[in-house]
């Protein structure tokens, strides 16, 4: 029984954003127009929060395999702003009980960007 | 619906229709001047460089003007009167002439719309216009408010764009990666949740996926609000989505939580 997800790992890059952007239609300027992002308590343009998500399930898919996953759910909540140039990292632990899992997106300065848990439904 | 004109897709116009099968609205884009067209043609009108690009469209627009139907055409339009034929604007600079469906209450030009993709007897959704409503403040957002369904196809239109993102990703075999149903949720939530404020943050997401969903396989989101809350300085609006299959079996839950921006 794996105790550790299996890491992922993304560069954020400028084209990866606006790739995304196409992908699900969020087209908020403050993911794609630099000028006004920076007008913004931001400060500039920002990623997708589900663009980082989308790590976890890769990693929990790598992990526990394709059927182990269905049923689970990932909760999550997004804790800080992902930025072009960072490279972002999801993975996770499961807890004593196996059942459930801390799972996290962290950046290059090891700073969260997502934390949540993996579980059975709530 | 029996007995209407439905679409002869020609060489130029295809690619047009199989995105509203797709559950996509696109235009042409071309690459080389910029110039946005529709209806879709072989060159750019702005340029006369060959085989310009598709983008998708947001599915926003504005009405530049309409004309009400009070006598029809013919007797498959009958059970429609009076019905509305519109110009339609859409935010990404190209005209469309659809129908509006749903109330005519307020049909105005200049009234901001949303194009929804009809279905009809034929292989090939129409385009049409549905009315929208004031923007969506906190207090307008009700729990238990229903904001529809949105259809979409989890086809190669997607797939290769998550594949480009996402190259490590190995898709299983005839099947979505589970990240998918990420994308599906967030398709879903923009296309019905308008007219949005500008502003909102997403703070967090619960997600299930309760069975695979195939490649190419059609599948049905609803969204409707749970409830919003306040925090000093924050207000937030929780939502959840369904998405089934064409046959009714679920296959995503999911949970939204939006800081909403007024």
């Amino acid at each position: 029984m794996p105790r550790i997800l299996v890491p992922v790992r993304q560069a954020v890059t400028e084209e990866a954003i606006l790739a995304y952007a196409a992908l699900t239609g969020d087209r908020n300027p403050i993911h794609v127009d630099a000028a006004f992002a920076a007008a913004t308590p931001m400060g500039g343009r920002i990623a997708h929060g589900t663009m980082s998500l989308n790590l976890l399930w890769q990693s929990v898919v790598a992990t526990l395999g394709e059927d182990a996953a269905f049923g689970l759910e990932l909760d999550i909540r997004f804790v800080a702003p992902v930025r072009i140039g960072d490279v972002v990292e999801a993975g996770g632990e499961a807890l004593p009980d196996g059942t459930v899992w801390n799972v996290r997106v962290r950046n290059q300065r090891g700073e969260d960007v997502i934390t949540g848990t993996l579980g059975p439904a709530t | 619906m029996t007995g209407k004109p439905l679409p002869s897709p020609t060489a130029e116009t295809l690619p047009f229709w199989q995105a509203c099968a797709e559950g996509r609205l696109v235009f042409q884009h071309c690459a080389t001047c910029g110039h946005a067209q529709f209806p879709p043609r072989s060159r750019c009108l702005g340029c006369d460089a060959p085989g310009p690009g598709w983008r998708e469209s947001a599915r926003l627009g504005t009405v530049h003007t309409f004309t009400v139907v009070e006598r029809a055409p013919s007797a498959a339009f009958r059970g429609d009167l009076p019905y509305a034929i519109a110009l339609v604007d859409l935010d990404e600079g190209v005209r469309m002439m659809m129908n509006v469906r749903g109330t005519l209450d307020g049909l105005a030009i200049g009234r901001r719309v949303r194009v929804v993709l009809e279905p009809n007897d034929g292989p090939w959704p129409l385009p049409q216009a549905v009315l929208l409503g004031d923007t969506l403040d906190f207090a307008s957002l009700a729990p238990g408010r229903n904001f529809g369904t949105h259809v979409e196809v989890a086809g190669a239109a997607l797939l290769e764009r998550w594949s480009e993102l996402y190259p490590t990703d190995t898709l299983p075999p005839g099947g979505t990666p589970a990240g998918l149903a990420n994308v599906l949720v967030m398709r879903a939530y923009l296309a019905l949740v308008q007219p949005r404020p500008p502003g909102n943050v997403h703070a967090g997401m619960a997600l299930r996926r309760i069975a695979p969903i195939a490649a190419g396989a059609r599948v049905h989101t609803t969204i409707a609000c749970t409830g919003r809350d306040e925090r000093p300085g924050r207000r937030f609006v929780t939502f959840a989505a369904r998405t089934c299959t064409e046959d009714g079996a679920p296959v995503i839950e999911a949970r939204l939580r939006l800081a909403w921006a007024c």
